[in-house]
């Protein structure tokens, strides 16, 4: 049976992550940070989590010392419904299971 | 040195990523991995950063094609590939005569290599490029071979060039389909 999508172990870190904060803007390299996954695993989830409408993105101003603008993400309300959603079952199967979330 | 170095480094890996990136996640993402990375201060954080990329532009361009585009993209690889071998074979071969012959087939390992290397990387590009640079290469080398030059072998030559240009023109149609791949809308999974 296919696995749902947006449902591995790097997903529900990186919704955890951005749930802490939920409508905060999170900067890639700070995700990364957070959720300990690489960028080679983090931007095709951003990618697949943008197409499917529960990230959204923009372009955000320098923040000193950076000069650059920077791309940054938070999820949508349908990515929090889901991430919500996905991060109680996980702590439901983990306390059925007598395990810490 | 070091720290340089691997700037360098972390740099030609970042700009391989945004280059193999399929144009269906161009500009915004391409922008948005290079914008992450011109924030980095440390060249390990850059490097690695980096490595990563190079890895999400590639299953992001694996999961953009679909099964012909792949079966094309691994022939003009393999295509290249392999004919550098018959020609590293070849010259290992012709080693102890100390012919001209040993050198011009070690220079066609290499070149074959080298196009199978740049497909690997950059399929809709690397074939049409060093195929048609070579097909005008192939046609130079048989003018010159009409001159009365007084070459030795001068039927090998000829025979070395119309085998090289058949090779190139099977590589040339390969490369157009690959570009015409590359360039089509992809379907949505």
């Amino acid at each position: 049976m296919p696995r749902r999508p947006h449902t591995s172990r790097q997903a529900r870190a990186l919704f955890a992550a951005m749930l802490d904060a939920p409508t905060s803007w999170h900067h890639g390299y700070e995700l990364m940070q957070a959720t300990a996954i690489k960028s080679g695993t983090l931007y095709p989830l951003l990618m697949r989590l943008a197409d499917d409408g529960m990230l959204e993105s923009e372009w955000r101003e320098p923040v000193a010392p950076a000069r650059a603008p920077r791309h940054a993400y938070r999820l949508t309300a349908k990515g929090r419904a889901f991430a919500v959603e996905l991060l109680s079952e996980n702590s439901f199967s983990a306390a059925a299971q007598g395990k810490p979330a | 040195m070091i720290r340089t170095l691997t700037w360098k480094a972390a740099r030609a890996i970042m700009g391989l990523a945004i280059a193999i990136l399929p144009a269906s996640r161009r500009p915004d993402w391409r922008d948005a991995m290079l914008a992450e990375f011109l924030h980095l201060h440390r060249p390990d954080q850059a490097l690695a950063f980096a490595a990563g990329c190079l890895r999400a532009s590639i299953a992001e361009r694996n999961s953009a094609m679909s099964i012909f585009h792949r079966a094309l993209h691994l022939g003009g690889f393999a295509i290249p590939a392999h004919l550098a071998l018959v020609a590293f074979w070849s010259a290992s071969n012709l080693a102890g005569a100390g012919s001209t012959f040993t050198a011009v087939f070690v220079l066609l390992g290499v070149v074959y290599a080298g196009v199978a290397g740049w497909t690997l990387f950059r399929p809709d590009h690397a074939l049409v490029r060093s195929a048609s640079i070579a097909l005008a290469i192939c046609v130079a080398l048989f003018a010159v071979t009409r001159l009365p030059l007084g070459l030795a072998q001068e039927r090998l030559y000829d025979a070395l060039i119309f085998e090289s240009m058949a090779i190139w023109v099977v590589l040339l149609g390969l490369g157009v389909a690959l570009r015409r791949y590359a360039a089509a809308p992809v379907q949505a999974n």
